[in-house]
C-alpha cells in the first residue's frame, strides 16, 4: 500500500504529546494509588467474618463491575454537579471513576488470593498466640498478595490504557492531545503510530518489573 | 500432677457430634498419647484442648485455672493461653513466603515481644536444638518433609509453652526421622513440659507414651498405662484396632 509516512508533523508537537502524556501517568498513577488502597480495605471487608460488613462489600463490588467505566466517566462528570451540586474538573473525575472501578476488580482479586490462602495458615497463627491483625499483616496478606499478583498487574495495565476514556470528557490526556494533533495535521496514522508506541514505552517496563519480582520470590505457597 | 484437664467435653459440626464426653489429664513432663480409628475426634480434641476450636459445653482447667469456658473471643488472654500450649499441626502449616528461621522467630518477636535480633538468636538456638541449623535460611518448600517436622515442633517450642500438642507428626516420616522426632520429644518431656500426641503409630506410641488415650466415636473408650491399654486390655474395640494397626505394619 502507498502511503507516504511523515512523522514531523507528530514530532513539531511533541510539547502537547509530551504534556498529554504527563497527564496521562497522572491519572494513572492517582487511579492506582486510590483504587489499590480502596479495594484492599473492600477486599478484606469482602472476606470479613462480620456479615455487614461482607454484604456492603458485596454490593459495592457488584454494583461496579456492572457499570462500564465510559458510563460511570459521564455519569460522574456530567450528573454528579446536578446531584451534589460539586462540579470536580475533568482529572478528577477521571481519577475517580477509574479508581472507583479498579476497586471493584482490585477488592476481587484481593478475595481471590485471600481464598487461596488454606485455613491452615491462619490456623498456624492463632496456635502461636497471634492477634488477628498480625496473622493478615505477618502471614495471609503476603501469601494472598503472591497469588493476586498477576490479576493486579493486569488491572493496572488495563487501568492506564482506560485513561484515554477520560478523553470523552475533554482531558487533555494522551489520547485527545492526538485527536487534537491530527484534526490540525490531518496525520491519524503517525499520530496514532506514536501514542501506541507510547503506551507500549510505558507499560512494558511495569510488566517486566511485576513479572521479575514474580519469579524472584523462592518460596511457593503451601 | 496434670498440667491440662478436660472435663466432659463435647464439640459438634453441622450436626455431627465429634466429641461426645471426653475427660481427660495432662500431666506434666510426660508423654499422654492419643489413638484411635480415623474420624474418632482426635484432632478436633486437640484443637479444642488449644482453643483454636470452642468446645460446645464442657471445662478445660489448665494450672488449676478455669480457661474454658471462662476464655472466649480473641482476646489477649486467649492469646496467651495459646502460647503456653504449643500445637504442631498434622501439615504442619509452616508459613512457606517465610524461611525455616523466620517461621521460628516470628512468632517470639510478635507473641514473645522480642526484638529481631533477639528473636533470631532464639530461633538458631531452636534450630540447633532441633538438629536442622544449617537451614535456617531455606524456605519450607526447599527442605525435606523430616526436616520440615522438626522445624515445626521448633516454631511451637521457641515460645517455650507449658504443654505440647502434636498431631499425627510422624505420619509421613521415614525411621530415621521417627527416631529423631522420638529424641526430641524425650528432650521437651525432660524439660518438664507436658507432651500430648495424636498417632496411629502405634510402636511410636510404645516408643514414648507414659499414658495412652484410646478415643473412639469421639469418647474415650480406654486410658492407662501403654502396658494396660495395648497389652492386656480387656475392651474388644481397642483389641480390634491394635490388631487390625499391626497387622497392617
Amino acid at each position: 500500500m502507498d502511503y507516504d509516512w511523515d512523522f514531523s508533523t507528530v514530532l513539531a508537537n511533541w510539547r502537547a504529546l509530551a504534556s498529554g502524556a504527563v497527564m496521562t501517568i497522572l491519572i494513572s498513577l492517582g487511579s492506582i494509588v486510590i483504587g489499590s488502597v480502596a479495594g484492599l480495605a473492600v477486599g478484606l471487608c469482602r472476606s470479613s467474618s462480620r456479615p455487614l460488613l461482607r454484604a456492603a462489600a458485596a454490593v459495592y463490588v457488584e454494583v461496579l463491575l456492572c457499570i462500564p467505566i465510559l458510563v460511570l466517566l459521564i455519569w460522574l462528570y456530567y450528573c454528579l454537579p446536578i446531584v451534589l451540586g460539586v462540579a470536580p474538573s475533568g482529572p478528577a473525575t477521571a481519577i475517580t471513576a477509574l479508581s472507583l472501578s479498579l476497586s471493584a476488580f482490585f477488592a476481587e482479586a484481593v478475595r481471590g488470593g485471600l481464598l487461596s490462602v488454606p485455613e491452615g495458615q491462619y490456623d498456624a497463627a492463632a496456635a502461636v498466640g497471634l492477634s488477628r491483625t498480625q496473622a493478615y499483616l505477618h502471614i495471609i496478606l503476603p501469601q494472598a498478595f503472591r497469588v493476586s499478583l498477576p490479576a493486579i498487574l493486569t488491572l493496572y495495565v488495563s487501568t492506564i490504557k482506560l485513561t484515554s476514556l477520560a478523553s470523552v470528557i475533554a482531558v487533555y490526556e494522551l489520547v485527545h492531545t492526538g485527536r487534537g494533533i491530527v484534526a490540525s495535521t490531518f496525520r491519524p496514522l503517525e499520530v496514532f503510530t506514536v501514542l501506541a508506541l507510547f503506551y507500549v514505552v510505558i507499560l512494558m517496563p511495569l510488566m517486566l518489573l511485576v513479572r521479575r519480582v514474580e519469579s524472584l520470590a523462592r518460596w511457593r505457597l503451601a | 500432677m496434670a498440667i491440662l484437664e478436660a472435663t466432659q467435653l463435647a464439640k459438634g459440626f453441622d450436626g455431627k457430634q465429634v466429641l461426645v464426653d471426653v475427660s481427660l489429664e495432662v500431666p506434666s513432663g510426660a508423654v499422654t498419647v492419643v489413638i484411635g480409628p480415623s474420624g474418632a475426634g482426635k484432632t478436633t480434641l486437640l484443637r479444642c484442648l488449644s482453643l483454636l476450636d470452642s468446645p460446645d459445653s464442657g471445662r478445660i482447667v489448665f494450672r488449676e485455672a478455669e480457661v474454658w469456658p471462662c476464655l472466649s473471643g480473641g482476646n489477649t488472654q486467649q492469646r496467651e493461653f495459646r502460647r503456653r500450649v504449643g500445637l504442631v499441626f498434622q501439615h504442619l502449616n509452616l508459613w512457606p513466603h517465610l524461611t525455616v528461621c523466620e517461621n521460628v522467630s516470628l512468632p517470639l518477636r510478635l507473641a514473645g515481644s522480642l526484638s529481631r535480633e533477639e528473636a533470631a538468636d532464639r530461633g538458631i538456638e531452636w534450630l540447633k536444638r532441633v538438629q536442622i541449623e544449617g537451614l535456617g535460611k531455606r524456605y519450607p518448600s526447599e527442605i525435606s518433609g523430616g526436616e520440615r517436622q522438626r522445624a515445626a515442633i521448633a516454631r511451637a517450642m521457641a515460645l517455650e509453652p507449658e504443654v505440647l500438642c502434636l498431631d499425627e507428626i510422624t505420619s509421613a516420616l521415614d525411621p530415621e526421622n521417627v527416631s529423631l522426632i522420638r529424641d526430641v520429644i524425650n528432650r521437651v518431656v525432660d524439660q518438664g513440659v507436658a507432651v500430648l500426641l495424636v498417632t496411629h503409630h502405634i510402636g511410636f506410641a510404645r516408643a514414648v507414651a507414659n499414658e495412652i488415650v484410646f478415643l473412639d466415636r469421639g469418647a474415650v473408650s480406654a486410658s492407662g498405662s501403654v502396658h494396660d491399654v495395648l497389652d492386656t486390655t480387656a475392651n474388644t474395640r481397642v483389641r480390634e484396632f491394635i490388631d487390625r494397626i499391626e497387622c497392617r505394619i
